[in-house]
């Protein structure tokens, strides 16, 4: 949480002793330097229609053993971030045309494939939202798991084997030496997912990406798999950063919230203070919209209107169709990501909003 | 496994029945009579002429001739031609030259098509893409003779007068052994090359968009694992479904084939029995090409299994 | 092309297989399009229609196909519009020609009866075009209603014209052509064209059955039905539309693949007999002195190649455009 003092924005390199060959021993970080930093990210589209812009400038960074929630609707560009991170971009039609990510200090973009690959899987692991299609149907769990070790690690078949028999219990896969032969369609959508979380975790990466791990899911498997991964995280003290929709999913394991809206980050903050005061009137209308106990009888709030098409993102505010605060400025000027600050005049630590209104937001 | 295969035999009894039901009745409407046909421009003994008509029931009615010759098929009787030939005897010969230039002619089709089909999807979009979109079109539209007598020319001639190399026999020879398979195995395979490379092509790019692909890169695998373990294992699925079907289709496109050739196969052998209006050969070659197809049906049916555990058999 | 049991089974390259099993190609995906989206059938249908116009318009191999299919209509309907022979007529072929080369004047050269190959090689388009498209209309008109009948009423009938179609699939097309060609004996356009769609209709009866079982119980087909559409109503507004991509696309392909299969019936001289004039007939005469004189074989074998080539481009160019899931 001491990362919520540094602006996600202006986040030159990291310090000296945080200068880490990639590989290094995860002991040697100083704690709450930035394991990962993606810095002004710009990627387009090029789609028969136009070009689409899906991500227009995204900063944000993550730390050993933290969790970044980033929150959107889909088109909010935040998944596309988060294959760029991976490297798993289509390439075409994608393209990154501005920016840069930085993995423990080095640059994954500017990386030669070779070494892209060797940082893939093994540093930072990918889950993805829905198990069954993610899983090749025709291999084994048990061999998709063991071939991450028998690649990274040149692990033998029946070594690699025992190894995933550990995995699968450790993600708590009962009977998981009789099940490791079986295949992903004979497993419950739940324990697929725990599957993918267990090949996340095979090689004990530094850095996990979950999107939308848990929306394929029912709601009571919905918590026991977020449960599983926020444990798992800590034990080994991962930074995660998880990828929803879902505000509901967030709260209890984020620390900290990127809201993204149109390929923009629109708010970040510490988890909590973004529920009780929301500084963007975007996320303000998320929460509106999350139906409340104790507000049985009132209508339902729903933000109006649909999100941007990427191809026609509105000029200044993107939101500005949508907004209830919406004013002449909004069309014509694209606000900036500015620390939030409280009445007083204080900076609030981690607090940014893109809102020419976030005071009138935070405070009214 | 064993109940399921039971099954699909059981099922396929009514199409062995209906499809030599089918041929028997289109062959013994053959115009001419076979007896006659025997004897050439010879005048025949009304005696004689009697006694063969006898001994292949040729006056007894249509319907209780495949009664015999059904009974007689499930002992594993072909029956015998108006040469006092057993027609398993014929096919036994005939068969073994088919076969040979089948296999040949699958094997080339696998090895060249499934390469081309991959090389074109990984490139998708790219120069050698558009070769072997076009290529193939080309060897689909152009007519298996044709290409026959070409490459007779080009290879099993030109490539000896002109340069001397005498690898590739003009026509079949024993001696030669599996080299005088090569180039007619090629022309059998030509089209079915086209549609393989083709079908994977279109398959592959379809597998390579799906989601276990995109984890296998995301496990950081090497592309080369990536295309072959997760993404070819997939692909074939279609193409294994495609070279059991067309195992039918080889067999009677042989007739051509070995015809440019001169390979003493069951083609050959039935297109020569039509003119001989050699009724049993032509009902025993095509009803064993069906059950060839069948069974070859069956054997895909079953490799599905093994290679997409989401089918299971009862 | 003259392994005609391609129109059986083929995969991709040319979408035979009716949809059943894993290997559903082009044209099973493109029903699946049609009938994936909620709302009613006419309008996306139309829209489906009205996109697929946009890309072919622009697709080389719609232009280049469809150019070449309308050229060889033309030939077929007016051969004299090209040459001013006319190879019925007599002294049309002169023994002291034999298998002269081609020439400024004879660009074909001529074959070993002395006939001119150009002024036959126009001529022989009539032949293979009727065969073609009567074939295709034959098969589609009888597949077609077949498969619309069975894949609506369900049940026995369906059963038991499915379990024919099996047989008739066993039998490979040129096989099958063989047995029946030599049994009938009169080798003309009409009777090949008989002969290739009896064996034939299979295909599209598969087709299109499938593509009714894919519509028949779609909600905005049971939602019609609730609101007391008739069976004609259904079946015309609803069900139809959505089949006939599919149907479209494998019968403009297999129509060049029939002109193939036909070419090798004639070749193998159980097809059109002589004198009418057939490129497989022409083939297949050139066959026996094709080392000396190959142009005599090659210059139909181009035209027959380059025809059947035409219908293949258009319904692949067809065919990708409905299908815009391979783009």
């Amino acid at each position: 949480m001491t990362d919520m003092t540094k602006p996600a924005r202006d986040g030159a390199g990291p310090g000296p002793d945080a200068v880490q060959v990639i590989g290094g021993g995860r002991e040697s970080l100083v704690p709450g330097t930035p394991l990962l930093e993606v810095d002004d990210l710009h990627i387009k589209f090029h789609t028969r229609d136009g070009v689409a812009k899906a991500v227009n400038g995204v900063s944000y960074s993550v730390a050993a053993g933290e969790t970044l929630a980033v929150l959107g609707e889909s088109g909010s560009g935040k998944s596309v971030t988060a294959q760029a991170i991976m490297g798993i971009l289509d390439m075409p039609p994608g393209k990154i045309t501005k920016g840069s990510i930085r993995f423990r200090g080095e640059d994954l973009l500017t990386m030669s494939p070779k070494a892209r690959r060797a940082v893939r899987g093994r540093k930072i692991a990918m889950i993805f939202q829905d198990a069954l299609s993610s899983l090749n149907p025709v291999l084994s769990v048990g061999y998709q798991l063991g071939e991450m070790f028998r690649v990274h690690q040149g692990a033998g078949r029946k070594e690699a084997k025992e190894k995933a028999v550990e995995l699968m219990e450790r993600v708590r896969i009962p009977a998981a030496r009789q099940r490791v032969g079986d295949y992903p369609h004979q497993f419950s959508g739940g324990m697929r997912q725990r599957i993918m979380i267990a090949m996340a975790l095979a090689l004990e990466p530094d850095l996990i990406i979950a999107d939308e791990p848990t929306t394929a899911l029912d709601v009571t498997v919905q918590a026991q798999v977020m449960d599983l991964l926020a444990e798992l995280q800590a034990e080994f003290n991962m930074g995660l950063i998880l990828i929803t929709h879902d505000l509901g999913v967030v709260a209890d394991v984020a620390d900290k919230i990127a809201v993204m809206y149109a390929g923009r980050i629109v708010e970040t903050a510490p988890v909590h203070e973004l529920y009780a005061r929301p500084a963007h009137p975007y996320t303000k209308g998320l929460l509106n919209s999350i139906p409340r106990l104790d507000q049985k009888g009132q209508n339902l709030y729903a933000i109006q209107g649909l999100p941007p098409s990427l191809l026609r993102i509105p000029s200044g505010c993107a939101f500005n169709p949508r907004c209830d605060r919406v004013q002449d400025v909004c069309h014509t000027e694209l606000p900036r990501l500015v620390p939030v600050l409280d009445a007083e005049g204080a900076d609030l630590p981690g607090r940014r909003s893109a809102c020419h209104f976030w005071k009138e937001t935070l405070h009214g | 496994m064993g109940r399921y295969v039971v099954r699909r035999i059981i099922q396929a009894i009514p199409v062995i029945l209906g499809a030599t039901f089918l041929i028997y009745a289109l062959v013994f409407l053959l115009p001419g009579d076979p007896i006659a046909a025997l004897a050439g421009e010879k005048r025949q003994d009304p005696a004689v002429v009697a006694v063969l008509r006898d001994r292949y029931h040729l006056d007894d009615p249509f319907f209780v001739q495949y009664w015999d010759y059904l009974t007689g098929l499930f002992k594993g009787d072909f029956g015998e031609d108006y040469r006092g030939n057993q027609v398993v005897d014929v096919m036994q010969r005939a068969f073994p030259y088919t076969i040979n230039l089948a296999f040949v002619a699958l094997a080339i089709e696998m090895a060249v098509g499934v390469t081309a089909g991959v090389v074109a999807a990984l490139r998708r979009g790219k120069f050698i893409d558009n070769v072997v979109l076009i290529s193939t079109l080309m060897v689909i539209s152009i007519p298996v003779f044709v290409i026959g007598f070409v490459l007779q020319l080009v290879i099993g001639v030109k490539l000896n007068t002109d340069y001397g190399i005498d690898f590739f026999p003009v026509s079949f020879n024993e001696e030669a052994g599996f080299r005088s398979y090569l180039l007619p195995g090629y022309v059998l395979a030509s089209t079915s090359l086209a549609y393989v490379a083709r079908l994977t092509r279109t398959s592959l790019i379809e597998v390579m968009r799906a989601d276990y692909v995109r984890t296998a890169v995301a496990k950081g695998l090497s592309p080369l694992r990536v295309v072959v373990r997760h993404g070819l294992r997939n692909a074939l699925i279609p193409i294994v479904t495609f070279l059991g079907m067309d195992l039918g289709g080889l067999m009677g496109g042989a007739v051509i084939t070995e015809g440019i050739f001169n390979i003493p196969g069951v083609g050959h052998q039935l297109f020569q029995s039509v003119y001989l209006r050699e009724r049993t050969i032509v009902v025993g070659i095509v009803s064993a090409l069906v059950m060839v197809y069948l069974f070859a049906n069956l054997v895909v049916d079953l490799l599905y299994a093994v290679l997409d555990p989401r089918i299971r058999y009862e | 092309m003259s392994e005609p049991t391609k129109s059986e089974n083929t995969g991709a390259a040319i979408p035979g297989q009716s949809g059943s099993g894993p290997a559903a190609g082009g044209p099973a995906a493109a029903t699946a399009k049609g009938s994936g989206a909620p709302d009613a059938g006419g309008e996306r249908v139309a829209s489906l229609w009205t996109d697929a116009w946009t890309d072919l318009r622009r697709s080389p191999l719609f232009l280049i196909g469809g150019f070449l299919v309308l050229f060889m209509v033309v030939l077929a309907i007016a051969p004299q519009l090209f040459t001013d022979g006319d190879p019925r007529a007599g002294g049309f072929c002169n023994l002291a020609d034999s298998l002269k080369r081609p020439s400024g004047s004879h660009w074909f050269g001529f074959d070993v009866q002395g006939c001119d190959i150009y002024t036959r090689t126009i001529w022989g388009a009539r032949n293979s075009i009727i065969v073609g498209m009567v074939t295709t209309t034959l098969v589609v008109l009888v597949g077609g209603s077949l498969g619309l009948w069975a894949g609506w009423i369900g049940g026995i009938g369906d059963s038991v014209l499915s379990r024919v179609t099996e047989i008739f699939f066993a039998i490979p097309l040129l096989l099958g052509g063989m047995l029946i060609m030599s049994t009938w004996g009169e080798g003309n356009a009409w009777t090949v064209s008989a002969v290739m769609a009896v064996l034939g209709w299979p295909q599209i009866y598969r087709l299109m059955r499938s593509a009714v079982l894919a519509n028949k119980h779609n909600d905005y087909v049971v939602a019609a039905r609730a609101l007391g559409a008739g069976t004609g109503r259904i079946v015309g507004r609803h069900i139809l539309p959505n089949a006939v991509a599919p149907v479209i696309v494998v019968s403009t392909i297999n129509l060049g693949v029939y002109i193939g299969a036909e070419a090798a019936l004639s070749y193998l001289g159980i097809g059109i007999q002589s004198p009418a004039i057939s490129w497989g007939l022409m083939i297949s005469d050139a066959q026996a002195r094709f080392l000396n004189a190959p142009h005599v074989l090659l210059f139909p074998a181009a035209v027959l190649s380059v025809t059947v080539l035409a219908f293949i481009m258009l319904g692949d160019a067809v065919r990708d455009a409905l299908d815009p899931k391979l783009r």
